[in-house]
């Protein structure tokens, strides 16, 4: 993760959305959950207490990125588990398709200490294509259903 | 993305316009909205959705939409299209959407606006109080286990009411008798059946809601009959769907059918229409998954009347004879089914995509028991009125049997929540004599009326276009959300 990584919301009609830059894959991938943690509550009130390990596959990255962020959705829905320091995240190639590694931290959430966000349900494939620009840097347009 | 800025439309009439073929679009596009819609539709990227639709494989006569379009993911919402098995026609998730089966149920009471009046409070607490709400809200019915959510997925509606939720009669009042035929448990995920256990009995968020409403306006006093409608009277209306269970059904498939669509070498404009042809593995495991969660939803919907009827019981202290509630009927507004629709003479079956659109068949239409026709449930935004109406002929002539669902979104949830800050909009509703209780304060000001179109200016185009007609406006008296 470098400086020129960031991410910003994106206000759209049905939905909201991300917009997510970064040097590397990695550091997208990275951006992509902080941002999630953002929409969800307040990032900085949430204390690393336990942590997750993450190890998924798929046939490309776009469909390894939505898989990335409904596992913090899903943590957050079936375990009230907020995941918002990301501590570690690889991306490789594996056969024809990708692997990612990642590791995640959050904290149970506590309704007076934790601020509620938004009712993201889903991350979603709807225009996102991750392909590296000119400079070789990554950026993408991410909506979530509501 | 595409806005779809460029794309030409031609007039058909005052409210029905076509998008020509062109490039690798299949049949042509219809888009039922008058000019002033028109213009918010197309700056949001709804018509390119609409000609992108129209490339699926094995789509017949034309990629409609009714007037509450709006942008969803690959299929606007309002977006229906049919595709021919027997021609390669495929089965898209993103024609369904996330929340399989999310419909509208509407129970009738014996109850008069006149007698609820210092009770509404207490009711709306009680509904509050029985009825799970939020995001990951559980615990209506104790988690379930895995043999039991079998039964669900398998039986729907029936299911509800073996245990007590509603009775047998509930089930005719429902579409598709509340069960899907060819649910199969076994193309249902892991996640989607822990996130389903949990959930049975439960309302979500966002647009999700139980209102009590009055009926205001009678328009078509021989449907209402029938209906059993009559002004001054007070109705529930439910508005849920398969909640996370359908959400992972949906997000499981989309893989599948990136993977298909490689498989089967199809071309797509937009990845999130990824499909397989109906007739193939992968379009038969979707099918088999989806009638689980729709089940599941019909599961849901019936039993959380149940539970609106033992709050309402509880909270006005009468008997079940007393308060009178019957279900009027129950629809999905997000499904894929295979229904015979007759095109160029020819009796075919098809599957018909109807995402944010509901089925609205004529009378005497099999299996439909009405004399003059489906009932067709098109609920408003928050604090607004929301409309009966019947099904028509012309709807089959023309939309597979399909017509609008409500009122579709033209705020963000960002500019509605900016454009409330700072005002008291439950305080505010309460002085319009509607009562909201939520359990997130923010979803008022996201669900708040404004950041809708106006569903009356839905209900006239598809009244116009002899869809479906008017029935029946309801004025909201007391919502819950969550």
């Amino acid at each position: 993760m470098s400086e020129a990584d960031g991410y910003a919301e994106i206000d759209h009609t049905a939905d909201l959305g991300l917009r997510v830059w970064a040097d590397t894959l990695e550091g997208l991938f990275h951006q992509a959950a902080r941002g999630l943690a953002d929409l969800l509550t307040d990032p900085a009130t949430v204390v690393p207490r336990v942590e997750r390990v993450f190890e998924l596959r798929a046939i490309d990255l776009e469909e390894l990125l939505v898989a990335w962020l409904n596992e913090i959705l899903y943590a957050w829905e079936s375990e009230d588990l907020l995941l918002a320091a990301i501590r570690e995240m690889s991306i490789r190639r594996v056969g024809d398709g990708f692997a990612l590694r990642a590791r995640a931290a959050g904290e149970t959430r506590d309704p007076a200490r934790h601020p509620v966000g938004e009712p993201v349900k889903a991350a979603t494939y709807h225009g996102l294509r991750i392909v590296p620009r000119a400079d070789g840097r990554y950026e993408v347009t991410l909506i979530f259903d509501m | 993305m595409d806005a779809g800025g460029e794309i030409e439309l031609r007039r058909l009439s005052d409210a029905l316009w076509e998008i020509p073929r062109e490039g690798g679009m299949r049949v042509p596009g219809r888009v039922y909205a008058t000019e002033s819609m028109l213009a918010q539709v197309r700056s949001e990227g709804g018509l390119a959705q609409v000609r992108n639709v129209a490339h699926l494989p094995g789509i017949v006569r034309y990629s409609l939409a009714m007037p509450d379009i709006h942008w969803g993911y690959g299929f606007p919402i309002g977006g229906v299209a049919a595709t021919d098995p027997r021609e390669g026609g495929v089965v898209s998730p993103g024609g369904v959407g996330y929340d399989i089966n999310c419909g509208v149920r509407t129970m009738t009471t014996t109850l008069a606006t006149a007698d609820v009046g210092d009770k509404l409070e207490r009711m709306v607490q009680a509904l509050f109080h029985f009825i799970p709400t939020g995001v990951g809200s559980s615990g209506a019915i104790a988690k379930v286990s895995n043999k039991t959510l079998e039964e669900v997925m398998r039986e729907g509606a029936r299911w509800a009411v073996a245990q007590g939720y509603g009775s047998e009669a509930d089930l005719a009042h429902t579409e598709e008798q509340g069960c899907l035929a060819g649910a199969d448990p076994h193309m249902v995920g892991e996640r989607a059946r822990e996130r389903g256990r949990e959930q049975l009995g439960t309302l979500g968020s966002g647009n999700h809601f139980v209102e009590i409403d009055t009926v205001e306006e009678i328009f078509d006093e021989r449907a209402a009959e029938e209906f059993d409608l009559r002004r001054g009277q007070i109705v529930l209306q439910i508005h849920t769907g398969s909640r996370g269970f359908g959400h992972q059904v949906c997000d499981d498939y989309l893989k599948v059918m990136a993977r298909a669509v490689r498989r089967h070498g199809i071309d797509l404009p937009d990845r999130q229409l990824a499909c397989a042809p109906v007739e193939s593995e992968e379009g038969r495991q979707y099918l088999g998954a989806m009638a689980c969660a729709a089940n599941y939803a019909w599961a849901n919907r019936q039993t959380i009347m149940a539970l609106a009827e033992r709050a309402l019981l509880s909270a006005l202290g009468v008997s079940p004879r007393d308060l009178g509630l019957r279900l009027l009927y129950d629809v999905c507004h997000n499904i894929a089914k295979l229904e015979d629709h007759e095109v160029e003479g020819r009796l075919r079956r098809l599957c018909v995509h109807r995402k944010g659109a509901t089925r609205a068949y004529p009378p005497v239409h099999a299996p439909n028991p009405w004399r003059v026709g489906q009932p067709v449930l098109i609920p408003g935004d928050m604090g607004s009125e929301s409309f009966i109406c019947v099904g028509q002929p012309a709807s089959l002539a023309a939309t597979f049997g399909s017509t609008c669902h409500g009122a579709g979104r033209v705020m963000s949830r960002r500019e509605a929540t900016r454009r409330f800050h700072g005002r008291d909009l439950i305080g505010e509703l309460r002085e319009r004599g509607i009562l909201v209780m939520a359990k997130e304060r923010a979803t008022v000001a996201e669900e708040m009326t404004g950041a809708y179109k106006d569903v009356s200016e839905v209900v006239e185009v598809v009244h116009a276009a002899g869809l479906s007609l008017k029935v029946a406006r309801l004025r909201p008296l007391a919502v819950i959300k969550g």
